[in-house]
């Protein structure tokens, strides 16, 4: 069996493909190499044919060492990059002309400006190769990534071969820090994405668009959770902490079989059979003929014709607590909530007046926001971003809940979920 | 003394206004200064050079509206970078010489050094070079016209050249970019770097801009109190522009203002001559 440093790197497939472009420039692209797709095709560019001839037969007799140095850091075989090194440090200066002035033509083309991180290397040229390592990262769009500034990179499918090569020409280089800081972002972009492939699963709601902001959620505190309809949902994020409150006894029923059915192991899952308000006692509450249309409030007389169907079938009279009475009464189970979910058909306001203190802890919040008034003393959407704006939120997303004049919102604490920020652009 | 490595990735008019901080921390003694530039921007510096300042410049040009390479990668190993763009920080990006004082105090503070920049804020310096033989003579009277393209967006105010020329017969009208007509009031100066346009604006009755370069290059301090504008400009990252007591600068919204503007210069500094 071969060593790696004696192994191929990659299998050149066919010739160069040159071509004079339209404006008379030349180009010249690599052979596909497919043990190698991080420098698949590298492309040359040139006034004139000769000019580029000399530089295409500099670049491909290169190639295959670029290829075997890009393999080896990919791997962090730190052992197998010296033979590379060696055979390319006599042309790195030579290479690193030809593919900076290539670079500059086209600057998005990612595998060139690979292949120049990687010459910049061998060249010496430590900062240099480092800012094109990391420049040829897909999906990253800081402005300067270099140093410290590592943390804006943006999940995308095809990053984690080139941030791994990235991280280790940083560490080979004796850019421990930095290498570590770029892994830590590669590790929140491989969450981001892996919750992504999960939510593409289930029912639309706005929440599931967000993965970045879904990867910090700790446990949540679910109001109105009628049946368990976000269960699965839960369920399949791998949810550890889940309080949840629904007065209504027949939808109580379910929603406490569906925590038993969707709970991941190990997973600390509860039901209160409270409603939420702003005040400790009990109260008349509408059941609806859906018992999601439920509401501590009467459905308003003028609401809206997509609402005229919306009826209440009969009046219980349920327990009801605040979330800081609650929280107080249950400070262990209150402690890991950080997202608040609501879905409380026009009492989101008493919710919130009776959660003040519990609120302070809560990075993310979940509403529905309507337009009209479709219960009586229901606040509309306006004064219900205010006040949340008030408590520290802002509105992240919202997406349509069915209703052309109700939205399902996102509201998050700046800061908490997209990643360290040293406070520099 | 302290080695810094001082640089700016932004564009022409934002370098500009990094000099007279890069000649504050010269002037300090305690540091010694080697100014990172894109090799097409580096003339703007060449003039800083001395005892205490050397000059690097990238193999990579600064290219408008696409960044394409962070000059904090060049930075030699034994020395502190210190970004000096004034978007380094979100409260910050006013352009205003207490800005670029208080970007490079925070960088500085980061490196544990302690730099109070108190002693200059006094007095807002402005930008000039060193005097330059290679302007091209100027007409008299003549006004500067700043009418390129703003590659940061702040303006995009379309100077009507023919009604200016209509309305000053007796001025001629020294373009920073090409003009769409040639015309016997409109002499070209698309090809003078800002060194030369800087030189030339010191010679003409009033400035008009943009907010861009060629903008920038004329604040010298000969003409801390010429008669200036910038027209269209808005931005909410820097609403005003380098400020200092006595600034004659006035911000117009249309031709008939910038008319209106250039007959007050006119009338107020008829009796002047040329620098």
């Amino acid at each position: 069996m071969l060593s790696h440093a004696t192994r191929p790197a990659a299998v050149v497939a066919g010739p160069w493909r040159t071509e004079r472009l339209a404006d008379g420039r030349w180009r010249a692209r690599s052979p596909a190499a497919p043990g190698c797709p991080l420098l698949a095709e590298v492309q040359l560019w040139g006034l004139c044919a000769s000019e580029l001839a000399a530089a295409r037969e500099r670049l491909a007799a290169a190639l295959p060492a670029l290829r075997e140095l890009a393999t080896a850091l990919g791997r962090r075989q730190f052992a197998a990059v010296a033979a590379p090194l060696a055979a390319l440090a006599a042309s790195a200066e030579a290479l690193r002309e030809g593919l900076l002035a290539s670079h500059l033509q086209d600057p998005g083309h990612l595998p060139t400006q690979r292949a120049l991180g990687l010459v910049s290397l061998v060249a010496g040229r430590a900062g240099e190769a480092c800012f094109h390592l990391l420049r040829a990262v897909p999906g990253q769009y800081h402005m300067f990534a270099v140093g410290n500034r590592l943390t804006q990179l943006r999940a995308h499918p095809d990053a984690p071969p080139a941030v791994l090569l990235a991280a280790a020409a940083m560490e080979w280089l004796g850019r421990a820090d930095a290498a570590r800081t770029l892994l830590a972002c590669l590790r929140e972009q491989l969450d981001v994405l892996r919750l992504a492939a999960t939510c593409q699963a289930f029912p639309p709601h706005v929440l599931w668009r967000h993965p970045e902001v879904l990867r910090h959620v700790r446990g949540v505190l679910q109001v109105g959770a009628n049946v368990g309809d976000e269960l699965p949902c839960w369920g399949a994020l791998g949810l550890r902490h889940l309080v949840a409150f629904e007065p209504v006894p027949a939808a109580f029923g379910q929603l406490e079989q569906a925590i038993v059915r969707h709970r991941p192991a190990g997973a600390v899952w509860s039901a209160r059979p409270l409603a939420v308000g702003d005040h400790v006692g009990g109260l008349p509450f509408w059941v609806g003929e859906q018992t999601g249309n439920s509401s501590f409030l009467p459905l308003h007389p003028d609401r809206s014709p997509f609402h005229q169907q919306n009826r209440h079938a009969h009046r219980i009279e349920v327990a009801t607590t605040t979330l800081d009475a609650w929280a107080a009464a249950e400070p262990a189970a209150a402690a890991p909530c950080n997202l608040l979910f609501l879905d409380v058909q026009g009492t989101e306001h008493l919710v919130l007046a009776g959660g003040r203190a519990l609120l302070a802890q809560m990075d993310f919040v979940v509403l529905e926001l309507s337009e009209t008034e479709i219960y009586a003393g229901s606040w509309t959407a306006e004064p219900m971003v205010a006040l949340l704006a008030g408590l520290g939120f802002v509105e992240l997303d919202r997406g349509s809940s069915g209703f052309p004049e109700q939205f399902d919102a996102l509201f998050v604490r700046p800061g908490r979920h997209d990643g360290g920020h040293d406070g520099r652009r | 003394m302290i080695p810094l490595y001082l640089y700016n990735n932004l564009h022409a008019g934002d370098v500009l206004f990094s000099r007279p901080l890069y000649r504050a921390l010269a002037a300090d003694g305690r540091f010694t200064l080697v100014l990172g530039a894109f090799h097409n921007n580096a003339y703007l510096l060449e003039d800083l050079v001395g005892e205490r300042v050397r000059l690097h410049v990238s193999d990579y040009p600064e290219r408008g509206a696409t960044v394409l390479y962070d000059l904090a990668a060049d930075c030699p190993a034994d020395h502190l970078p210190i970004s000096t763009w004034l978007g380094e920080y979100p409260d910050t990006g006013n352009h205003q010489w207490r800005s670029v004082l208080e970007v490079c105090r925070r960088q500085l503070q980061q490196h544990g050094i302690a730099w109070e920049p108190t002693p200059w804020l006094g007095h807002v310096p402005m930008i000039d070079f060193a005097p330059t033989a290679s302007a091209p003579s100027l007409p008299w009277p003549c006004f500067y016209v700043d009418n390129g393209r703003c590659r940061s967006g702040q303006s995009s105010f379309p100077f009507d050249l023919d009604r200016l020329a209509t309305e000053f017969p007796d001025h001629r009208l020294l373009c920073t970019a090409a003009p769409e007509r040639a015309t016997a009031h409109v002499i070209d100066g698309s090809g003078l770097d800002l060194r030369e346009l800087s030189a030339l604006s010191e010679r003409c009755v009033a400035i008009l801009g943009k907010g861009s370069g060629p903008f920038c290059c004329t604040y010298t301090a000969a003409n801390r109190f010429r008669p200036r504008a910038v027209c269209g400009y808005h931005s909410t990252t820097s609403p005003t522009f380098w400020d200092y007591p006595g600034n004659p600068l006035r911000y117009l919204a249309d031709m008939d203002e910038v008319v209106a503007f250039l007959r007050t210069a006119v009338a107020t500094t008829a009796e002047l001559l040329p620098c």
